[in-house]
């Protein structure tokens, strides 16, 4: 029976956890625009990092 | 106070038989009401010590003083000028600013905040507009000062602040994200204490070591206080300024349902005796923010769209100034200053073209995709994107005159709204929370007597839940949102709820003539030449050419032809113009004429031969212009208003509807009785030769005879008319548009959008109506329901959660109705 209490207990601090990770995920907006992000691939504006050629814009 | 058997209201001061008054005592004097809300707001007012604001009120009305007036200080003035002159518009005493109220989360919250704001001595206009919970406020500035109705606000429990509806981003973000960590603790602690649950309920069956189940409760009751305390929270804040306003929401029945669930638990946890009820209170409020969730993400999704406008706020521009271009910020633009605009610009100010031509993007007000080609001395409007050309203009408005800022304001002042119907509702619904809570009790009591705590607790939950009539309380107000938003998407702006009812119930349309059913530009349709004379070549070229330098519609029709017929201007000399008869100028060595009868008669010119002509062209109701050259007439040329293209179709689709026409005009009688024939339309139903006022007087006999009359005119001399009928709307471009005096402006100048109008508006009445009706239906349904004990708590905070998701997704297919509707209708 001992163990029973044990694992509810290890349960609930995987809980808070799990709790914290969201709490941060609202906190930086993970959940602001569900629609947008997948059109990001389409975003030409990202930013290119230097030397990488086939980022090479071309206007 | 006393007048006769009359009582002045002690609030709202007005004259109130004596048997229908509310007597109260208030801080032991006895008071006079007319009204349970002027009791409750004079309550608050003198609870926060602005009671002085009735002396005031009523020494203005002549009555004796209680007390001496307030006088506010000038540092508070000057504090509050200081503050919010940013944002508060109005240079006299009366103010107008935009308010964003937050903590609002119910109709019941909309419907307390206005009550009380409105009855403020002072307070001349207050909208809350339940779906963006943002409000237009006017009032006296001598009266009373913003910080006086910011603070009331605050003391009734919600927090407001000013904003400048233009610049304002979307001010839902930061309570949907409060919202989505609330709903997400609730989500992971209802599972939590749901699983555990599950075990005591098997233990409950089957049997369980007491320890076993003393450990399980206490975590449960440990997991449960952050999820009715914090995730909860908001509910419970309502609840408690439901209590603080006596104004009962569907907050408080939720709190109540609970909180009582909660401590019940607690209680049989500490004594060990009896069940526990923690997955009730949590699965309660998850399932209630799950239901606000999804209407604050509908209602985000639909704002979105009229934050484009955003894209179209331009800070500088090109000025010219003593020949040389400046740069120059959007505020130092000044009337009758020279911009210059390159292709991809966005026109910031209203203003006409001086030099250049280019093809403008005007879809941002009018809905209207194609380009319009504009010219020297056309007026440009502000909002439109410049697409092709550079060009100079001379500015004509700028700031809050331009037509862009007048319909921004006109949008956010349309969603502000609210239609009767809704504020019908939202009376009702605070009234029927009283209900609930008696019926409430009334089930446990009864329930409690035959059957015991155990039967009686969950089933007094459930109908207090069960009961909560939000569906109810924004079935209106988001289908007016959508509705309202699906018809500014093309072109037409429906100014404000009420319009939208009146829109619903027109049975007579008028039309004016000219510029309403006729484009009022002239045209020239006909060029009779008389077949024996000789025309000098380039003639018309240089007729085109000439004509320029007149500002009349007949020149500027006759210059459109020439020039398009024959591709170039010739030049001329001698230019001569005979105000109201026509023009005289030389070209070629030959001296030509044109103008209408006394002008040739001026000049003895012989038109004798062609009196038949001439006569037929006039009595037709269109303009005839002489033409000759050295001496001899030449050519006649008809000139016609033309009738809009879409003009037979829409009169067409408006008998379909069983829609009586009539047309009014200011016009000669002839000219109208021409314009019915072309229309199809008999004679009974056009009158000519009215004057504005007797324009006015005819609607007025329409709407006295019991119809709803909808009235379209050209704004500027219609206007009078216009405000009369129960629906106005203005046809016209650019300043033309008439925004003041109508109820729905056309942004795209389209006829058939008055159509469209009607169409928007039946089909979101509509909307209304289904939406009313399945949320009274999932009342009257539920609450026996829940009475009779068929539904647990869980299941009732569900069911009440979907019908409010049901109403916001049934209004949300009002778009898909719109589209299919008009594509029906063959638009």
């Amino acid at each position: 029976m001992f163990s029973l209490y044990i694992l509810i207990l290890i349960s609930l601090l995987v809980a808070a956890g799990a709790f914290g990770l969201y709490i941060w995920a609202v906190k930086t907006g993970q959940f602001e625009d569900l629609e947008e992000t997948k059109y990001q691939v389409f975003d030409e504006d990202d930013e290119v990092p230097p030397g990488s050629h086939h980022g090479t814009k071309t206007k | 106070m006393q007048k006769g058997s009359h009582f002045y209201c002690d609030h709202c001061s007005k004259l109130t038989p004596e048997k229908k008054l509310t007597k109260t005592p208030v801080n032991g004097l006895e008071r006079h009401f007319c009204c349970p809300g002027c009791e409750l707001s004079f309550k608050i007012l003198k609870q926060v010590g602005y009671d002085d604001f009735y002396n005031l009120q009523r020494k203005e009305l002549g009555l004796s003083e209680e007390r001496g007036a307030v006088i506010l200080s000038e540092e508070e003035q000057i504090r509050m000028d200081s503050l919010y002159s940013e944002f508060v518009q109005g240079s006299g005493a009366i103010k107008l600013v935009y308010l964003k109220i937050e903590k609002i989360h119910c109709a019941a919250c909309v419907f307390a905040n206005e009550e009380i704001i409105r009855k403020l001595p002072g307070v001349l206009e207050f909208n809350i507009n339940p779906g963006t919970h943002r409000s237009k406020i006017r009032w006296d500035n001598r009266l009373i000062t913003l910080a006086d109705i910011l603070n009331t606000i605050a003391n009734i429990g919600y927090y407001a602040y000013p904003f400048h509806p233009s610049k304002a981003k979307p001010t839902l973000d930061a309570e949907t994200k409060d919202l989505t960590m609330r709903l997400g603790a609730s989500a992971l602690i209802s599972m939590n204490v749901m699983l555990l649950a599950i075990g005591l309920y098997a233990g409950y069956f089957q049997g369980i070591d007491p320890q076993v189940r003393s450990f399980l409760q206490w975590i449960n009751m440990i997991m449960t206080i952050p999820g009715v305390f914090f995730a909860g929270k908001p509910i419970l804040q309502g609840a408690w300024y439901n209590i603080k306003t006596r104004n009962p929401g569907m907050d408080l029945l939720i709190a109540i349902g609970t909180l009582s669930a909660f401590f019940l638990s607690v209680w049989h946890v500490i004594t060990g005796v009896g069940e526990t009820y923690f997955d009730t209170a949590n699965m309660l409020i998850f399932f209630i923010l799950l239901g606000r969730y999804v209407e604050s993400k509908a209602k985000q999704k639909i704002l979105k769209e009229t934050d484009k406008y955003d894209d179209y706020r331009v800070d500088t521009v090109t000025k010219i100034q003593d020949g040389i271009r400046i740069n120059s910020g959007i505020d130092d633009v000044g009337k009758g200053d020279i911009l210059e605009f390159y292709p991809g610009d966005i026109l910031p100010v209203d203003g006409v073209i001086i030099e250049g031509t280019s093809a403008f993007d005007e879809s941002v007000l009018t809905g209207e995709s194609i380009p319009r080609q504009k010219n020297v001395g056309d007026q440009v409007i502000s909002g439109s994107r410049n697409l092709n050309e550079t060009f100079k203009m001379q500015v004509t408005s700028v700031g809050d005159g331009t037509i862009f800022s007048k319909v921004l304001e006109l949008i956010e002042d349309s969603q502000l709204s609210k239609s009767p119907i809704s504020r019908l509702v939202d009376k009702v619904s605070a009234r029927f929370i009283y209900l609930i809570l008696l019926f409430a009790a009334g089930s446990f009591f009864l329930w409690y007597v035959t059957s015991g705590m155990a039967v009686a607790f969950p089933i007094a939950i459930s109908v207090l839940v069960i009961a909560c009539p939000c569906a109810l309380g924004i079935a209106t107000p988001m289908a007016i949102l959508v509705g309202t938003g699906e018809s500014l998407k093309r072109g037409i702006l429906i100014k404000n709820g009420e319009v939208l009812e009146e829109l619903v119930k027109v049975d007579q349309v008028v039309f004016d003539k000219t510029g309403t059913l006729t484009t009022g530009i002239m045209k020239l349709i006909e060029l009779h030449e008389l077949a024996e004379k000789h025309v000098p070549e380039g003639l018309y070229s240089a007729l085109a050419h000439a004509e320029t330098e007149v500002y009349h519609p007949v020149a500027r029709a006759i210059r459109t032809h020439f020039f398009a017929t024959t591709g170039k201007y010739e030049p001329y000399s001698d230019f001569e113009s005979h105000s109201g008869k026509g023009i005289t100028f030389k070209t070629l060595n030959h001296s030509v004429a044109a103008g209408n009868v006394k002008l040739m008669e001026d000049f003895q010119i012989d038109f004798s031969g062609n009196l038949n002509l001439i006569k037929k062209i006039a009595e037709s109701g269109h303009v005839p212009v002489l033409v000759s050259v050295d001496g001899e007439l030449i050519s006649i040329l008809e000139i016609a208003d033309e009738i809009r293209p879409e003009a037979k179709e829409t009169l067409k689709k408006l008998a379909e509807l069983k829609i009586p026409v009539k047309i009014l005009s200011g016009d000669r009688k002839e000219n109208v009785s021409q314009l019915a024939k072309a229309l199809g339309l008999t004679q009974e139903q056009v009158q000519g030769e009215l004057s504005p006022e007797e324009k006015a007087d005819e609607i007025r006999k329409l709407i006295d005879s019991g119809k709803t009359v909808m009235m379209i005119g050209d704004g500027v001399n219609d206007a009078p008319a216009l405000s009369l009928a129960q629906v106005g709307i203005s046809m016209g471009e650019g300043s033309q548009i008439s925004l003041d005096s109508s109820g729905v402006v056309l942004l795209n100048n389209s006829l058939p959008s008055v159509l469209k109008s009607i169409y928007f508006a039946r089909i979101t009445y509509g909307k209304i109506r289904q939406n009313l009706f399945w949320a009274l239906v999932y009342n009257v349904v539920m609450i026996p329901l829940g009475a009779l004990g068929v539904l647990i708590p869980v299941y009732a905070a569900l069911a009440m959660s979907l019908s409010s998701i049901s109403v916001v997704l049934n209004s949300l297919f009002l778009r898909r109705t719109v589209s299919s509707t008009l594509r029906r209708m063959g638009y």
